[in-house]
C-alpha cells in the first residue's frame, strides 16, 4: 500500500478551479519532487493535502496510509503525521516559539494517547535539533517567525519537522530565500530525515535543491495537473528547457 | 434588624444615570434599576465563612477581606501585615469633587476600609483586598482608600468575586505622596449575573509612579471608571487593562487623566475580547491643562471581536490646553486571522486551543505590563483559564457557607 495517493483530485479556490484531474503516488521510503510554472497550482496541492479552509474539493480523492484524508480535520492530518512546511510561514505575534513547539508536540501525543512531553527533556531536545540548523536559543524565545528573515522562517520550518518526525512531508519552496550555506544545512536536515518509512514530496523551482536531496521521481505539474512524470533527469532538462511545452499542452 | 432600602429609594430624585448623559452613552442602567436590590446589611455577610479558592489570582500577600462590603477581620491577615502598613474602618473621605452630582457616588457608605503605608516604608509583601459576594437582588458597596507618605511602596491587588445577582457599587480612593510609588493591580471577576460598578480616583503627587492593571472578565454589567488627577511634576502613571465579555456580558472601561503639571507620562494600553452577545465599551479621555507642558501621553484601546455577533464601542478624546506635549491616541478592532489558525492546526493543535493561543497572545501584549511578576503570572493564568470555562462548561463560584 503506498503512503500517499491522490487520485483524479479536483479543486477550487474562489469558485475557480485550480486543480483539474491530479494523480501522484508517493510509497515509503521514496522521495517526490514537484515542478512548475507559477500558478500552476503547487501551493494548492499543498494546503488541500493539509486541510486548508476555502480550498473546496470538488471531485477526486485522497488516501494517506489507506485512510480517507480529505475527511479529517487540519490537526487530525497533522498528527497522522502529514507535515507541510509553508511557502510563506506564517508570524504568530505572542506566541514564543518553545511554546508553539511543545503545543504541537503534545497535541500529537493527547492523540495519541500519550502523556504531555516532559518539559524539560523537550527542552534539550529541542536545543540539539536546532542547533544543527543554525537556530538560536534566542530565536526559540522569540513569537514564531516575527521578525525573522526569509530563510529564517524557513529554517524554522525545517525545525518544526525535524521536532515533529512527520511520515509525510510536504515542503513548498523551502529553498526559496535560503543562501546556499543555509540551503545544505536545511536538505542536510532533509536527508537526515530521510527513512523507508517516510514519505517526502518537494515542491521546488530549482533544481539545485534536488542535487542535494536526491529525489526517486519527478513530476511536471502545470495547469492543474501532472504533465509529465520522470527521474531525476527530468529536472535538469525542466531547467534548460523551461515549461514552455507544458504550457502549450495545457492550453 | 434588617434594613430593606431598595437601591432606587435611597438614591432618590436624580435616579440612575441614563444614556442620556454623556459619559452614560453606552452603558444602560436600565437593568439594574429593574432589579432594584435592597442594600446589603451589615451582617448579610456573615453566612460566608471561608475565602474561595480558584477564581483568585494566587499571590502570596496580606489578605483583607471583605463580605458583601463589610470588613473580615477573622478572615483578613489583619495582624500580620508588612511593617508600615495600617489596615483600618474609618468614616468615608467625601467623594471627590468631579463625581459630587453623581447619584451612585452619593451611595458610597458611611466607612471605608483606609489603608495607610508610612512615609519612607517600602511594604515587604502585597496586600490583597478580596471582595466576596453573595446573594441576589442585593446592593453592596466595599470602599477602599489607599495612601502612601512621601517615597513609600506598595503593591496593592484587589480582588472581586462573588455568585448571585447582586450590584457591587466599589469605591476606591488613592493618593500618593511625593515620590510613592504604587503597583495597584485589580482582578474584576465578579458573578455573570451580577452588576459591577467601579470608582477609582487617584491623586498622584510629585515624582510619583503609578503602575495600574485592570482585568475585567466577570459581571452581566460591569462599569469601571477611573479618574488620575496627576497634581506634580515627573509623575509616570501607567493604567493599562484587558477585558473579556461574553455571551450576555456587557464591560465598560472609562478612564479619564488629568494632566494638570508640567512633565509627566501617562500611558493606556486596553485590550479586550470579545465573543458573540458581549460588548464592550471604551472612553478614554486625556486632559492636558495649560501648565501641563512637556506632557507625554499615550492612550490605546484594542478589541479583538471572535464574532460577528460581538459589540465595541471606543470613544477616545483628547482635550490639550498646553502647546509642548506628545500626546496620541487610537482604537483598532480585529479579527482572529484565518491564516494564523491554519498554520497551528497544520501543526496538530486544535482549533479550539489554537483560538485559545492565538487569543492569549493577543492579550500578551497588555498583560506584560503588569510590573509585579507574580501577579502577571497570576493574571495570565485568569486568562487561560477563562478561556477554557468559555468555551467549556462556565466556572461555578462555590462560596462556602454562604446562602445556607
Ligand atoms: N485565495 C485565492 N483566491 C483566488 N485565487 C487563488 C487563491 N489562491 C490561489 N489562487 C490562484 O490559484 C492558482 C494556483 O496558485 P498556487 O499558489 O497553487 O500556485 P503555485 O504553483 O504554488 O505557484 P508559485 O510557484 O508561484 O508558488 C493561481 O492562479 C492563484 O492566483
Ligand atoms: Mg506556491
Amino acid at each position: 500500500m503506498s503512503l500517499l495517493e491522490v487520485r483524479n483530485l479536483r479543486a477550487d479556490v474562489d469558485g475557480k478551479e485550480i486543480l483539474k484531474g491530479l494523480d501522484l503516488t508517493i510509497n515509503a521510503g521514496e522521495v517526490h519532487a514537484i515542478m512548475g510554472p507559477n500558478g500552476s497550482g503547487k501551493s494548492t496541492l499543498s494546503y488541500v493535502l493539509a486541510g486548508r479552509d476555502g480550498y473546496e474539493v470538488t471531485g477526486g480523492e485522497v488516501l494517506f496510509d489507506g485512510k480517507d484524508l480529505l475527511e479529517q480535520a487540519a490537526d487530525e492530518r497533522a498528527n497522522d503525521g502529514l507535515f507541510l512546511a509553508f511557502q510563506y510561514p506564517v508570524e504568530l505575534p505572542g506566541v514564543a516559539g518553545m511554546t508553539f513547539l511543545r503545543e504541537a508536540v503534545n497535541s500529537k501525543r493527547r492523540h495519541n494517547g500519550e502523556d504531555e512531553i516532559d518539559a524539560m527533556g523537550f527542552l534539550k531536545l529541542v536545543r540539539a535539533k536546532a542547533k544543527t540548523l543554525g537556530i538560536s536559543d534566542e530565536m526559540l524565545k522569540r513569537a514564531v517567525n516575527v521578525g525573522f528573515s526569509g530563510g529564517e522562517k524557513k529554517r524554522n520550518e525545517a525545525l518544526q519537522m525535524a521536532v515533529l518526525e512527520p511520515r509525510m512531508m510536504v515542503l513548498d519552496e523551502t529553498d526559496s530565500g535560503l543562501d546556499i550555506d543555509a540551503l545544505k544545512v536545511v536538505a542536510e536536515g532533509v536527508n537526515a530525515m530521510r527513512s523507508p518509512d517516510r514519505g517526502i514530496l518537494i515542491i521546488t523551482h530549482y533544481q539545485r535543491l534536488l542535487d542535494y536531496i536526491v529525489p526517486d521521481k519527478v513530476h511536471v505539474l502545470a495547469d492543474g495537473q501532472i504533465q509529465r512524470s520522470g527521474g531525476k533527469e527530468l529536472a535538469v532538462e525542466l531547467e534548460k528547457k523551461g515549461y514552455a511545452e507544458y504550457i502549450g499542452a495545457a492550453a | 434588624m434588617t434594613d430593606r432600602t431598595l437601591l432606587l429609594d435611597k438614591i432618590g430624585g436624580a435616579g440612575l444615570p441614563t444614556p442620556r448623559v454623556e459619559s452614560w452613552k453606552y452603558t444602560d442602567l436600565k437593568a439594574l434599576a429593574r432589579l432594584n436590590p435592597v442594600l446589603a446589611d451589615a451582617n448579610s455577610g456573615q453566612s460566608i465563612t471561608a475565602v474561595p479558592t480558584g477564581t483568585l489570582p494566587e499571590i502570596e500577600a496580606a489578605q483583607i477581606v471583605l463580605t458583601n462590603g463589610e470588613l473580615r477581620p477573622d478572615l483578613s491577615d489583619l495582624t500580620a501585615l508588612p511593617e508600615g502598613v495600617t489596615v483600618e474602618e474609618t468614616d468615608a473621605p467625601a467623594p471627590p469633587e468631579f463625581w459630587r452630582e453623581d447619584a451612585l457616588v452619593g451611595l458610597a457608605p458611611g466607612t471605608a476600609i483606609a489603608i495607610r503605608v508610612a512615609k519612607g516604608v517600602e511594604a515587604s509583601k502585597p496586600l490583597h483586598v478580596i471582595s466576596i459576594a453573595s446573594g441576589d437582588a442585593m446592593a453592596i458597596r466595599p470602599s477602599v482608600t489607599v495612601s502612601l507618605g512621601e517615597a513609600a511602596r506598595l503593591v496593592l491587588i484587589e480582588s472581586h468575586i462573588g455568585d448571585g445577582t447582586y450590584f457591587t457599587n466599589v469605591t476606591a480612593n488613592v493618593t500618593l505622596a511625593r515620590a510613592a510609588a504604587l503597583g495597584h493591580y485589580k482582578l474584576q471577576a465578579d458573578g455573570r449575573s451580577a452588576f459591577h460598578i467601579a470608582r477609582t480616583a487617584l491623586t498622584l503627587g510629585d515624582n510619583t509612579e503609578y503602575d495600574g492593571f485592570r482585568l475585567s472578565t466577570g459581571g452581566t454589567l460591569a462599569r469601571d471608571e477611573i479618574r488620575a488627577t496627576l497634581d506634580g511634576s515627573h509623575i509616570e502613571a501607567r493604567l493599562n487593562g484587558a477585558y473579556m465579555a461574553g455571551d450576555g456580558q456587557h464591560i465598560d472601561t472609562t478612564s479619564f487623566i488629568d494632566h494638570a503639571k508640567p512633565e509627566c507620562r501617562s500611558h493606556q494600553v486596553f485590550k479586550g475580547v470579545l465573543d458573540a452577545g458581549g460588548r464592550g465599551v471604551f472612553q478614554g479621555k486625556i486632559l492636558v491643562r495649560p501648565d501641563a507642558q512637556k506632557t507625554d501621553g499615550y492612550q490605546m484601546n484594542r478589541a479583538l471581536m471572535l464574532s460577528p455577533d460581538a459589540e465595541i464601542d471606543s470613544k477616545p478624546e483628547l482635550e490639550i490646553y498646553a502647546d509642548d506635549v506628545k500626546c496620541s491616541h487610537g482604537a483598532t478592532i480585529g479579527e482572529l486571522e484565518e491564516n494564523q489558525l491554519f498554520y497551528l492546526m497544520a501543526r496538530g493543535i486544535p482549533r479550539d486551543r489554537a483560538r485559545h493561543l492565538l487569543i492569549e497572545a493577543y492579550l500578551a501584549d497588555a498583560v506584560e505590563h503588569v510590573g509585579h511578576e507574580p501577579t502577571r503570572a497570576a493574571f495570565q493564568k485568569t486568562i487561560s483559564a477563562w478561556l477554557q470555562h468559555h468555551d467549556g462548561t462556565p466556572e461555578t463560584l462555590e462560596i462556602r457557607g454562604a446562602r445556607t
